[in-house]
């Protein structure tokens, strides 16, 4: 399932002095089963446009097309809204700042509840959302708050998969992780993007983007800038001096101009990397 | 969360923003104790009532607020006033002056009644009115620095002021944060299908559960950092600390005080003239206090 943005405009503080235009005529698609980044700056509108996408902001101007529903200021009083949430699942930046219930299997299956499924269906539904993520039965019982900070955000994760929603979009999802859990989380991201779900991450990490996404959108003070592979987008923003071209296509670019050769396109990881210094030894020994 | 402006500081350059707050509040304190004087005489009080409604809507003015938002303010207050009336209508008394106005079964509803209640919400509505025109002139921290000036009297008798006023003005600083994250949380809940606007009264309650909590465990967790932030930095409640901010008495305050106490003067003025229409009352007390 995709989604489809057509002018999208929005203003915060309609009414004050501080007005400030947060999305400026917005066009741009996601594609079914895509795995898109979206980044920018602080401020460029990435957590604004995202949270139109299940209807928690309700543009100005303009729609949001995602399968049948359509998000517009027409609607805005829709009921549907509710189970537009039920297909673009979003997770918030900090996640672990939603918990609430005394255990970890039942604050996960507040998600479901919501949604109409009861008693143990939807524990068994929020069993399944927690192995995912890889908790066992082990942290079924325990209160969330007493969990560390990754397993939070684990338990936090959990909760918006439980819904199954066929769209999944993550607000920094790794930020203030340690590399180990920031690793987990992406490959977390990467198995849901292999059966299926359409991947939007929100993000400031440029490896990020260049190990993970298939495409890129970028937004500079409300307005689509760019739009295109990752590797495009390193390009282009060799004119931004505010957004960091990826550390390993740097790598890549330096050992080039020593006179190593190798596709500076390809390097998505670090194995990536590995495996073109080892032909290159190879054929120089 | 926009509906929470009512009697938000806003910033404007009038007369009335730049009074001193400790200013401020005591007329207001001397002006709602005048708006909830008794009187005896109907004609007063109401002749007293439409003049503070004027002095009110000119002061408003001058202080550039919005009417609109009032009584938009009032609007949560209906079932309130509502309540009042029926108590005033349905609960007999005896000291009726005026005819019945209609009847409700074998209920007698009297003018008095409606009278009452209806005076009642004005001085209401006319106190809600001061307050906003209060916090909506004076910063939060002027507001809390005049506080601390206020309670400066108690700290011979070791009455914790410094701490007081510095965890008021941490409250008020952290109003907008709580707001925002109020918003956050509610959101990240919306998007797990909790409907805040829809549904009835049970599952309204279930969705409070599910912010609150997550509201407090943030709250709590901030103002563990915060105070660990203070320590590192030395805070110590008890050193004598300075400001930046300094309130001042200006003429400006001069010429406010002296309307506003003149205005109290002749209020007390006003309550003693009505007792005095009714012999009994005031002039009996007197004497009998100084023993004759």
């Amino acid at each position: 399932m995709g989604i489809k943005v057509n002018n999208v405009s929005y203003t915060y503080q309609k009414k004050a002095s501080t007005a400030t235009l947060a999305l400026n005529d917005v066009s741009l698609e996601i594609y079914d089963n895509d795995f898109v980044a979206l980044v920018g700056e602080t401020g460029s509108g990435k957590s604004t446009l995202v949270q139109c996408f299940n209807g928690l902001i309700i543009p100005d101007n303009g729609e949001i097309v995602v399968d049948d529903f359509i998000v517009s200021y027409k609607n805005r009083k829709s009921r549907r809204l509710k189970n537009l949430r039920k297909r673009v699942g979003l997770v918030f930046q900090f996640p672990e700042y939603q918990l609430f219930e005394e255990t970890v299997e039942k604050d996960v299956a507040f998600g479901v509840k919501n949604f109409g499924l009861k008693g143990e269906a939807a524990l068994e539904k929020a069993h399944q959302a927690l192995d995912l993520v890889g908790l066992d039965s082990s942290y079924y019982q325990r209160p969330p708050f007493e969990l560390s900070g990754g397993e939070k955000r684990k338990v936090a994760i959990a909760g918006v998969l439980v819904i199954e929603p066929d769209i999944l979009v993550f607000d920094e999802p790794t930020a203030g992780l340690d590399p180990e859990s920031s690793k987990e989380l992406m490959a977390l991201i990467t198995k849901l993007h292999e059966q299926g779900k359409t991947i939007i991450v929100v993000t400031h990490d440029m490896d990020l983007v260049n190990t993970y996404a298939k495409r890129v959108l970028m937004l500079d003070h409300g307005k689509l800038v760019f739009s295109g592979t990752p590797n495009a987008l390193f390009n282009h923003i060799q004119n931004y001096d505010r957004l960091d071209v990826p550390l390993l296509i740097k790598v890549a670019k330096k050992l080039k101009e020593k006179g190593m050769d190798l596709p500076v396109e390809g390097i998505h990881t670090i194995d990536d990397l590995l495996t073109y210094i080892k032909k290159w030894r190879e054929n120089h020994v | 969360m926009s509906s929470m402006t009512f009697g938000r500081y806003t910033f404007r350059e009038t007369f009335i923003h730049r009074l001193d707050a400790r200013n401020k509040i005591f007329l207001m304190i001397i002006f709602m104790v005048g708006i909830f004087f008794q009187f005896n005489l109907w004609s007063t009080a109401l002749l007293l009532s439409g003049f503070y409604v004027i002095l009110l809507i000119v002061f408003m003015t001058i202080a550039r607020i919005n009417f609109l938002s009032l009584f938009k303010s009032l609007g949560g207050m209906w079932i309130f006033i509502l309540l009042l009336m029926a108590i005033y209508i349905f609960i007999p008394n005896n000291n009726y002056y005026l005819p019945t106005a209609f009847t409700i079964g074998n209920v007698d509803v009297k003018w008095d009644a409606i009278c009452q209640s209806a005076y009642i919400v004005m001085r209401l509505v006319l106190m809600l009115a001061l307050t906003m025109i209060l916090t909506s002139t004076t910063k939060p921290m002027d507001m809390t620095y005049a506080f601390e000036w206020y309670m400066r009297p108690l700290k011979p008798i070791h009455f914790p002021v410094n701490e007081i006023s510095m965890t008021l003005s941490i409250a008020l600083r952290f109003i907008p944060t709580l707001l925002d994250e109020t918003d956050r949380i509610m959101k990240a809940q919306a998007s797990r299908g909790i409907d805040f606007n829809h549904g009835g009264v049970f599952k309204r309650f279930g969705a409070i559960i599910a912010l609150i909590i997550p509201l407090f465990v943030s709250a709590l967790e901030r103002s563990e950092e915060l105070a660990n932030a203070m320590i590192v930095r030395g805070y110590d409640p008890k050193a004598k600390r300075s400001k930046y901010r300094l309130l001042k008495f200006s003429y400006r305050d001069i010429f406010a005080f002296l309307l506003i106490v003149g205005l109290f003067g002749l209020i007390i003025y006003l309550s003693v003239i009505d007792t005095k229409l009714n012999p009994l009352d005031l002039v009996e007390i007197i004497f009998k206090v100084k023993g004759f």
